[in-house]
């Protein structure tokens, strides 16, 4: 190790280190008490103590009888109605691409057992079947949800009325234009070759404008603000909301990076997506879903902070774990397989956060759609990070690499968290968009069950052939068909899933449609997974 | 039923809060144990080779196999000294000349471990003239390479073997050659260290040979 490098690794690790230390110091000696004073700037006045949303009891409801309370509830309303048209257009945009998504999924996973599926047309080959899935995902499914619940919560978390609305509608509308030339790209093999990053750079161009017009107004809803504490949603929502930028915009560069230095930023890049854009997403909702169905506030303010900051300080250095073993100097991958184990720390604050308020409520999964989605979600956040901060140690990724374990790992992460706290948040905000219940609650039930049978089932199998398949590989007299042939049932059993999985999003997708038709009746209670006592007494 | 306007705004717990909990002492304890874990971890990288991949260079190798069969002539191992200890201990690791290992590491993505081959592409070594011919073509094979046409057990093949010179020592090579013309139905005799010696002084430095070479030097196979 020379010297230089030495001292720069060193100065990234102590820099991350002494942050976190400094703050911890911070908290101890109360710099951030916020004070409870301050917190009920959010907390209107005679709200407290209540219970939830949907399954709030009639008898008990807030029924704003006093002027503080009118007050909150108005700020509320003014707050969905203003962000209302943006937030249709990004969410209804993420359903079709989840879809489309699904059904590339679908028909790569096909393919994997049985090679001949489709193969006749070079437009349906795995090499371009599979980058479309993984891009109508991420960018479509996830990223657009993502920025559409980000708008609904940002001007509740303020208090205001969402600025500028139609700039994100505008946004969506070329984010969309994106999505179908960068898919249709792909599909014409007009690929960029790395994964993550496959669409064409001329093609970013657009997710940047159109991301940039969903920041504009996001900023200033900030500026007009009308809390003094910022909430921790509000922390993560506008963390992603700069962090994506940075990151995608760097990454699309062309002719800026090129052969081995290339693989390092594509793996900088792929595994920030995860941590600095989708995780702090789906946290930041789960920190709003949580409280607000229970009606509590969420365990910690000083976890919050620990959780939040050892995210930001640690989390970028994390994705060369990727290519281990690969043609990259071996300090900048140890460098990420530290700061992947110091990922446990945020992860443990946020669980003990989440998972802790939840402590003493676990009924309440048995009726609220939103709270079981979110939970479930966040329960499976701890779980991925926790196993992805095993599988970047050297002795564990010898193993898993190159296998379907890391296919495993993925889509817990992806889907187990993050689409579980997206669904679940679209069960929250879409009565109170479009002033409508969600039509039959057996369609909720359904939906849950078949995606989480599914995600049960593809993590399982593949997490434990994968593993069975690393093995395998290591041993060197073992011949690759046989060890190929041995991964047959862990691939089949995940086309079952996939199946599983997409019917379930055809069931969430037929509903979400019907919401927007008001189909169904008129009903004054929430929809949930049971009926309400009230109704059954009815 | 009549629908009140804002009933899902109405219904709902007010916007969520922080509370006080303090932070528990596990997770500073943990926070502390990873800070000296990571500290932990640079420093047993101190001194690891700077990039990936198969690090040991070719002068170790040698140096090493060097070593061991001098180690091998006296016999019995010097472990008095510590230093002596370890460097066998590493020489075991890497040349203890375990035929079948080198044979998994280096040939048996092209010859496969059947020793079969693949038709057409990569010749069989089971019943191959070629192996089980006199043990200098086999050395000069592997230790300098071969390109052209070649036909073996019946077959003609045009490829590109090559060299083995820089990546094994002459242990490695006697040790691999031997198993390679005792594996698989092949029942030629191994191949000793003192010809491999005996060869690299013979060509000392050269390139790929061709099957005329081989036949017109040692004689056909």
């Amino acid at each position: 190790m020379t010297p230089t490098i030495a001292v720069l690794l060193i100065i990234t690790f102590l820099l991350s280190t002494v942050g976190l230390l400094l703050l911890i110091w911070s908290i101890a000696n109360n710099q951030f008490s916020h004070g409870q004073a301050a917190a009920r700037t959010i907390f209107s006045p005679g709200e407290e103590g209540h219970s939830e949303d949907p399954a709030r009891p009639a008898e008990t409801a807030f029924t704003g009888d006093n002027l503080d309370q009118t007050e909150a509830l108005e700020a509320r309303w003014i707050a969905d109605q203003s962000s209302r048209a943006a937030v249709l257009t990004w969410l209804s945009s993420s359903v079709f691409w989840l879809l489309l998504g699904s059904v590339f999924g679908l028909m790569s996973s096909i393919k994997m057992h049985l090679p001949e599926f489709l193969a006749a047309s070079e437009f349906l080959t795995f090499g371009r079947v599979r980058p479309v899935h993984l891009n109508a995902v991420t960018y479509g499914w996830a990223s657009m949800a993502g920025i559409g619940v980000a708008l609904f919560l940002i001007p509740r978390l303020f208090k205001t009325s969402l600025a500028g609305g139609k700039y994100a509608v505008c946004g969506a509308l070329i984010w969309n234009i994106g999505l179908i030339l960068g898919l249709g790209a792909i599909t014409l093999g007009l690929s960029d070759g790395e994964e993550w990053l496959e669409f064409p750079w001329q093609i970013d161009v657009l997710f940047v404008v159109g991301g940039a017009l969903c920041a504009v107004p996001l900023l200033l809803t900030a500026a007009n603000r009308q809390v003094e504490h910022l909430y921790v949603s509000s922390w993560y929502l506008m963390a992603a909301l700069v962090w994506f930028p940075i990151l995608f915009f760097i990454a699309n560069l062309p002719f800026t990076f090129p052969g081995a230095s290339g693989a390092a930023v594509n793996w900088w890049f792929a595994h920030n997506v995860l941590g600095l854009w989708v995780t702090p997403i789906g946290i930041g909702i789960a920190y709003y879903m949580i409280p607000k169905i229970l009606g509590k506030p969420i365990i910690s303010y000083q976890l919050s902070l620990i959780g939040f900051w050892a995210l930001a300080l640690f989390y970028s250095q994390v994705g060369i774990h990727h290519i281990i073993g690969g043609p990259i100097p071996t300090w900048l991958v140890t460098l990420s397989i530290v700061h992947s184990v110091m990922m446990s720390i945020p992860v443990i604050t946020v669980a003990i956060n989440h998972h802790g308020t939840m402590m003493g409520n676990f009924g309440r999964l048995k009726d609220s759609p939103t709270l079981r989605f979110v939970w479930i979600g966040a329960l499976m956040y701890t779980v991925a990070s926790l196993q992805g901060s095993m599988e970047a140690l050297r002795s564990i990724n010898v193993i898993t690499h190159f296998t379907h374990y890391t296919v495993a790992h993925a889509h817990l992460g992806m889907y187990a968290f993050l689409s579980f706290i997206l669904f679940g948040a679209f069960y929250f905000i879409m009565p109170r968009l479009t002033n409508w219940e969600w039509p039959w609650r057996g369609l909720i039930s359904l939906h849950f069950w078949l995606v989480s049978v599914g995600i049960l089932i593809y993590v399982v199998s593949l997490t434990l052939s994968g593993w069975k398949q690393g093995l395998a590989l290591l041993t060197a007299d073992l011949p690759f068909m046989d060890i190929v042939r041995m991964t047959l049932p862990a691939l089949k059993a995940r086309t079952l899933c996939g199946l599983l999985m997409t019917l379930g999003h055809l069931v969430f997708a037929f509903h979400f449609v019907a919401m927007l038709m008001r189909r169904g009746k008129a009903k004054e209670q929430a929809t949930l997974f049971r009926p309400s006592t009230k109704e059954v007494a009815r | 039923m009549k629908q009140h306007d804002q009933r899902a705004q109405y219904r709902e717990a007010p916007e969520p809060e922080e509370g006080n909990a303090a932070t528990p002492k596990a997770v500073l304890l943990w926070i502390f144990i990873l800070i000296v874990w990571g500290v932990g971890y640079y420093i047993l990288q101190i001194g690891k080779p700077m990039q990936g991949g198969d690090s040991r260079s070719v002068q170790v190798t040698t140096a090493q196999s060097t070593q061991l069969s001098a180690k091998d002539a006296q016999g019995a191992a010097q472990t008095s000294e510590k230093s002596v200890a370890q460097q066998a201990e590493q020489a075991d690791s890497t040349v203890t000349a375990d035929g079948a290992s080198i044979y998994s590491i280096h040939c048996s993505a092209c010859h496969q471990p059947t020793g079969l081959g693949i038709p057409g592409a990569f010749p069989p070594l089971a019943n191959s003239e070629w192996v089980q011919a006199k043990p200098e073509i086999t050395i000069a094979i592997v230790r300098d390479g071969l390109v052209g046409p070649i036909e073996v057990a019946g077959s003609n093949y045009q490829g590109a073997m090559p060299n083995f010179g820089g990546k094994l020592s002459d242990a490695e090579l006697s040790a691999v050659l031997s198993f390679i013309r005792s594996q698989w139905g092949n029942s030629a005799a191994a191949v000793s260290l003192q010809s491999v010696s005996e060869y690299k002084a013979r060509f000392a430095d050269r390139n790929s040979w061709t099957a005329e070479e081989l036949k017109e030097t040692f004689g056909a196979p």
